[in-house]
């Protein structure tokens, strides 16, 4: 059994810096423990893993023969044992006369670095929400859970709060080769879930890729599983037969470490399932199936079940059995503390009862987290709703004022009836339908752009072509074929005539397919290659769905591609006045009476910026040509271009941004509070989504949305539809109506879509009903299951840039590298509201350098977002995780911030190993704000780098810091569990004011005193700690406190301060600081000290009078607290203290008369003594 | 009883002061704030002077060195002066009668930073003031040249812009060259004034 010490290890090379370790010196090679070990907030429990992490190799902590030849004493007192108490380095001969400061400085550090990983002031500048910190600090708090069912509401940023938790693990685990997790989610959404995830991952292991998405699920496991792999769940589900197994999967060991499945309610199952082998009979849904091999570590062969899984999803209540089968995946096989070890969820009888039972259990390893944009924790930091109100406008039936969209012509309208039936007719021919989802989504493109329809028909045509080799396409001249080319040509001609230059052809991008026609190819007639290509990728794409489309006729393909065609030579760019009444329409392109609405809004509200969303890429090219002052923004794009736009848009230079669905998300676009959706997403949850693009950092503005609908058309017979029918059920709220719309599941949806196409009142009304009755069961269900999550206090940015201030004021320690310094910019601050106007702000900065390196750093998100260019100098102020390094000298590996890139790191690194600071004095009214501390005298700060297998934690808080207060009988602290990481902070910026006056020192009396304190409290450490089982069968427990700092609690009037000021005067080459000193010396020895012991010792030193006088005009100033004026009144047989009021009345009293106040000042003693000397009490001796 | 050296007594103590300021008696007996005020006027404009004459040998101070010093230079001078915390960039200066926190005049110290920075140490020590002071100081170290010029451009664009709901135009202070009176509405409804004044740290 070890016998573990503290040991202070100084550092080799700095002899200013040391590590207080907890280690056993008589075993070099055994584990030890030390403040530095900051990595947190790993999902493990093991014992063993945790050690792996924290613990360090003693053999491997120093360059041991480097370290002894630079401290000869140092393996005497190894092998002596001379162990390290509290205050040690600062109360023994080591100590600087600066250690108060530097203590404070210390703590001060260290308590930056437990931030490290708080996710608060995080390094990808990317600011969480409170309810966003409330779930990753409970994972990180609760290393147990195993399973999670996360289903907040729609808008509060579900992949957000999972990349959080995720980013906490990988940095954990310090490197990709301990990190491996598969993301599932639905396949349209894999882009833009990567994209969410790199935003919040950004920064998180030394600039490396971390998030990457899988192009063929089958391959998964073959190549690299590292990091986070986001996947598609629809490509998943085919691979759950044996069969599909043994052709497809790879035949390597696969098994992720966790899995997330995002939209989870895809994985529904409506069947009762009684027993395991029930799943895989041929009615339960293969996503079912696959979520649940996944879970259980079966679906690859030779694998393992993942350590975490995550399910996400807002909607997973779409019926009581397909609820009940959700939390069977996520509880099943959980591990239990029972005797048979695992939960049985597919056990006959399992009920809803014992599942809801097993997830409220105080030990499971399983919970339901489920939070409402409504709920009190979903809020800003510093209070206010975080989702803006919302008002939706429908301009092609505005009569609030808003500019009127004009009504499509007749014939563009009966064109796309035509287009659609003939879609429909062919399919049916083929003997599949063409149903109100599909149609749905192919009327969205024609009402978008005439151009995003013709391309929707290009791309219908080539998915429903075959042609088995290029030689057969090319020789193909049958009248599909040709229509076709020539449909392509006219798309990219017509693409060309909105583009600025005089090209004739341009680029037609197929995003989704993520191909390109180039238009050098387009412009040269021929047979386009590209064509074949193009019709193979995508039946290729079919062979990871379960039905393969079905091949058209070449006249089938002809007449569509003919419909495209003319749906483009028909539609002029430009308006044209159709002879109507009303306003200026066009002659046939849709695109035109929306680009006039959007042109006649610009005008209205000249000082407004607009957002625009629209799902196709081409109709954001037409947008973007024919509106002045108007950018993109797409998928595409770098982040250097898309930031080159935000911040265009930001500073006023753009009008318009026209975004796609992949700028959803990703970018903060808080420039405008206009959003305009030009063609409607159906999906709810999109709608959010872009409607809070808007909201703005800190303050919510409301938003305008408006609902570009054409008249005539489905989207208008929908929206209509629903609309009265929510107004029968008595639901005008439009972000209920969406979140009820979220409810419905594709089915459904696609049912709605078809009872709104029948004009089945009814049957929509029917639907609705059962979607608003669905919420409230769901509601109902998840408030009785959910986990309530708080979030616990962690340091801020403006608490951040405090300590750097307050630093700054103290005076870093001569051998830190580093120089602060601070200003303030001004900068014009945007304020939205219905019309938008800006305010002068200041933005604090600061400067950080280092030798050669230098950081320029805000504090002010907003001042980063909005301010001008010059702002982009300024880093958002923040810290980054440290990284592995490999230190040549000593052959080791460390932790370690960046020094090129992380300044801020390595000043709290270097400030938190400061050698000699463990020491610092508190005088006891300043703890008068924290009443829990009354009665305290000492107080012992420790580190608990091992905290998550610590036994207690104390108010469910994992704290690295913490402090333990003493009364001054030292048995046992007086708050047993140690401080709340908000008070440590408020202890620390006493600490750090107190830093800010004169020094404190001690005399030896109070040193002696105070060294016996700390060998006291080292025994009590010793005593208190546990590591592991102390025998056979018990159970291991762990209370692992490392001590860093003692602070003795001192009551006015035992400061014992003035002989170490007295000694650090008289190292100073000043002569006035000198003759101070002589002063406070004398004022120490005789408890008292008049002008005329100044004289004497004046006269004595040979010190001029002037200095003598400056001297103790310096001591005697107020803010140094160190010597008091005290007056005594020598009348004749009476000699009595009085008081300054007194002085200056009589003063003022005899100020008329100059000889009488001279005579009367002539009877009153001076006497100059340290605070609280009793001048009444001087006896007849003064 | 044995007789009071001669050195230790308050007339020698009130005598070495007053040889560093002959206006000592006033300031030590005035009877109201406005002959306090009035008092530690005259000892700020001894302590800027002192600091303009030197100027040579204090250019390379920064802000809180520069306050510092002023405090020091009024503390000789038989006020009780503290520049002590430090925010938001600027130096707070607390002047406190000598014998007594019987009146509180207080300041604010910073590098000269154009118009919106002068301003923002003036909203700084407005929101110091309880209300009931009479008047509060903002003072400027000039690094730059032509101080007189910007002073008077700053008191210009005081009057037109009336900021920090200040009340009318300014007034010129009749002790400190270049220094001008603003008066303005503090939260709790009374008046406050700002004299605004320059120090020259830079060498032409």
């Amino acid at each position: 059994m070890a016998t573990y010490e503290f040991l202070e290890i100084p550092e080799a090379r700095s002899p200013e810096h040391a590590d207080i370790v907890l280690a056993d010196p008589s075993d070099r090679n055994a584990r030890c423990f030390t403040h530095y070990a900051y990595a947190i907030g790993s999902s493990e429990r093991q014992w063993a893993r945790l050690a792996e992490r924290r613990g360090i190799d003693f053999s491997l902590l120093r360059n041991w023969p480097d370290l002894f030849a630079r401290n000869p004493d140092l393996q005497a007192r190894l092998v002596a044992g001379d162990p390290y108490w509290p205050g040690k380095s600062a109360l023994t001969d080591k100590g600087s006369e600066n250690f108060g400061p530097h203590t404070a400085m210390r703590l001060g550090a260290l308590e930056l670095l437990a931030n490290l990983f708080s996710g608060r002031i995080a390094a990808n500048d990317k600011d969480p929400f409170p309810h966003q910190l409330a779930f990753q600090q409970h994972m990180r708090a609760q290393q147990e859970i195993q399973r999670v069912l996360l289903a907040d509401e729609v808008g509060l940023g579900k992949t957000i709060e999972v990349g959080l938790v995720l980013r906490d693990l990988l940095i954990a685990r310090g490197s990709l080769d301990q990190f491996s997790c598969l993301y599932l989610t639905s396949g349209g959404l894999v882009e833009d879930a990567c994209n969410k995830l790199r935003e919040v991952m950004r920064g998180s292991l030394d600039g490396q890729a971390v998030v990457e998405t899988v192009n063929s699920f089958a391959g998964y496991g073959l190549g690299n599983t590292r990091g986070v792999q986001v996947a598609s769940l629809h490509a998943a589900r085919l691979y759950t037969t044996q069969q599909r197994k043994d052709k497809s999967l790879p035949k390597v060991r696969v098994a992720p470490d966790i899995l997330v499945i995002d939209e989870c309610h895809h994985c529904a199952c409506e069947v009762t399932l009684a027993n395991e082998q029930r799943i895989m009979a041929s009615d339960v849904t293969r996503a079912y199936q696959a979520a649940f091999q996944l879970i259980n570590g079966v679906f690859w062969p030779d694998s393992a079940p993942p350590k975490l899984v995550l399910l996400l999803s807002a909607t997973p209540f779409r019926s009581r059995p397909q609820f009940v089968n959700l939390l069977k995946l996520l509880t099943h096989n959980m591990a239990t503390d029972r005797k048979d070890g695992k939960f049985n969820a597919f056990h006959e009888e399992t009920t809803a009862e014992t599942l809801g039972a097993a997830l409220r259990d105080t030990e499971s390893r399983a919970c339901v987290v489920w939070r409402q944009q409504t709920d009190s924790g979903v809020e800003r930091w510093r209070g206010g709703r975080l989702f803006p109100n919302l008002k939706i406008v429908r301009p092609h039936r505005a009569s609030d004022g808003t500019p009127k969209l004009a009504a499509t012509s007749h014939d563009y309208l009966s064109r796309m009836e035509l287009i659609k039936k003939t879609v429909a007719n062919v399919s049916r021919e083929h003997g599949t339908t063409f149903g109100g989802f599909a149609i749905a989504q192919l009327e969205k493109k024609l009402t978008s752009s005439s151009l995003a329809g013709a391309c929707w028909i290009f791309s219908w045509c080539a998915h429903h072509c075959e042609w088995s080799t290029q030689k057969q396409f090319e020789a193909d001249s049958s009248p599909g074929t040709e229509a076709m080319r020539a449909l392509i040509v006219e798309i990219s001609r017509r693409l060309a005539s909105f583009s600025k230059s005089d090209a004739r052809h341009a680029d037609v991008v197929f995003p989704s397919e993520g191909f390109t026609f180039l238009a050098t190819s387009l412009s040269k007639p021929g047979k386009i290659s590209d064509i074949y290509k193009f019709a193979s990728d995508l039946r290729r794409a079919d062979s990871d769905e379960e039905t393969s489309a079905f091949v058209a006729t070449s006249e089938q393909v002809a007449e569509l591609a003919n419909h495209g065609v003319s749906l483009l030579r028909a539609g002029g760019f430009g308006a044209v006045d159709d002879g109507t009444d009303g306003p200026v329409s066009t002659a046939f392109g849709v695109e035109n009476a929306k680009l006039n609405w959007l042109v006649e809004m610009l005008e209205r509200y000249p000082s407004e910026r607009f957002l625009v969303f629209t799902e196709s890429l081409q109709t954001c090219s037409i947008i973007t040509s024919a509106i002045a002052k108007c950018a993109q923004l797409v998928g595409s794009m770098g982040l250097e271009a898309r930031n080159d736009v935000v911040s265009r848009f930001r500073s006023g230079q753009l009008r318009v941004i026209v975004a796609t669905s992949a700028a959803d998300e990703g970018i903060d676009l808080q420039a405008s509070n206009r959003v305009v959706h030009w063609d409607l997403s159906t999906s709810p949850a999109t709608l959010m989504q872009r409607n809070g693009r808007a909201a703005r950092l800190g303050q919510v503005a409301d938003v305008t949305a408006y609902y570009l609908i054409m008249a005539g058309t489905h989207e208008e017979r929908r929206d209509q539809a629903l609309a009265d029918r929510f107004t029968d059920l008595g639901i005008e709220d439009e972000g209920l109506r969406l979140k009820i719309l979220g409810v419905l599941d594709e089915k459904e949806e696609e049912r709605l879509a078809q009872a709104v196409d029948a004009n089945q009142e009814g049957a929509v009304g029917e639907i609705l009903r059962a979607a608003k009755g669905e919420n409230e069961e769901m509601e109902r269900e998840l408030s009785l299951l959910r986990t309530s999550l708080n979030w616990h206090y962690v340091l801020d940015r403006d608490a951040l840039a405090s300590r750097l201030e307050r630093w700054n004021r103290i005076g870093l320690p001569d051998h830190v590298s580093a120089d602060l310094s601070f200003g303030e910019k001004a900068w014009t601050r945007p304020v939205f509201g219905e019309v938008s106007t800006t305010e002068p702000a200041l933005a604090k900065v600061a400067t950080l350098q280092s030798g050669e390196i230098k950081q320029r750093i805000t504090f002010d998100p907003e001042y980063q977002v909005f301010a001008s260019a010059a702002a982009k100098d300024f880093r958002l102020a923040g810290l980054r995780p440290w990284t592995r390094r490999y230190d040549e000298r000593a052959g080791t590996t460390k932790l370690r911030p960046d020094p090129t890139a992380d300044l801020l790191g390595e000043l709290s690194g270097s400030l938190a190993r400061l050698r000699g600071a463990d020491f610092a004095i508190l005088p006891a009214a300043a703890l008068a704000r924290l009443p829990k501390l009354g009665g305290a005298s000492w107080l012992l700060f420790a580190t608990h780098p091992m905290r998550e297998a610590e036994t207690a934690q104390g108010e469910g808080q994992a704290r690295y810091l913490t402090c333990y207060p003493f009364s001054r009988d030292l048995t046992a602290p007086i708050v047993t569990d140690g401080l709340s990481a908000e008070d440590v902070d408020k202890l620390i910026q006493l600490l750090e004011e107190q830093a800010l006056a004169p020094d404190f020192a001690l005399d030896e009396v109070s040193r002696s005193a105070a060294s016996e304190v700390g060998r006291h409290l080292g025994g009590w450490l010793s005593s208190a700690r546990q590591i592991g089982a102390g025998a056979l069968f018990e159970e291991p427990r762990y209370f692992l406190p490392i001590p860093v700092a003692l602070v003795q609690v001192v009551a006015e009037g035992e400061r014992p301060a003035l002989a170490g000021r007295a000694r650090k005067l008289a190292r100073s080459d000043d002569p006035i600081d000198k003759a101070g000193a002589d002063l406070l010396s004398a004022c120490l020895r005789q408890n008292r000290i008049t002008l005329v012991d100044t004289i004497e010792l004046a006269r004595r030193l040979g010190t001029s009078e002037g200095d003598t006088f400056a001297a103790l005009q310096r001591l005697a100033r107020p803010s140094s607290a160190n010597l008091v004026r005290y007056f005594v009144e020598h009348a004749v047989g009476v000699r009595r203290a009085i008081s300054q009021e007194e002085v200056l009345n009589r003063i003022a009293t005899l100020r008329g008369s100059r000889d009488g106040l001279r005579e009367w000042m002539e009877t009153v003693e001076v006497i100059w003594a340290p605070p609280g000397f009793n001048s009444e009490d001087t006896g007849g001796e003064l | 009883m044995k007789a009071i050296p001669p050195e230790a007594t308050l007339a020698y103590l009130f005598g070495k002061l007053e040889a560093h300021n002959p206006e000592l008696l006033k300031l030590v007996a005035a009877e109201n704030e406005a002959e306090f005020v009035a008092a530690v006027e005259q000892v700020l404009g001894r302590a800027v002077n002192t600091i303009q004459n030197g100027a040579k040998q204090y250019r390379e101070m920064d802000e809180r060195g520069l306050s510092l010093l002023l405090a020091d230079l009024m503390n000789h001078s038989g006020v009780s002066a503290t520049a002590e915390r430090f925010n938001n960039g600027h130096v707070d200066v607390v002047v406190e009668h000598l014998l007594g926190g019987r009146w509180r005049y207080l300041g604010e110290c910073k590098i000269h930073g154009g118009y919106q920075y002068h301003l923002a140490g003036c909203e700084q020590v407005l929101s110091y003031c309880g209300g009931q002071e009479r008047r509060a100081f903002c003072l400027d170290f000039f690094k730059k040249s032509e101080m007189y010029e910007r002073l008077k451009q700053l008191r210009e664009q005081f009057d037109a812009e009336l900021p920090a709901k200040q009340d009318g135009a300014s007034v010129e202070h009749v002790v400190v060259l270049g220094a001008f009176l603003t008066t303005h509405e503090h939260a709790s409804g009374s008046r406050v004034e700002i004299l605004h004044l320059g120090c020259r740290v830079h060498m032409e």
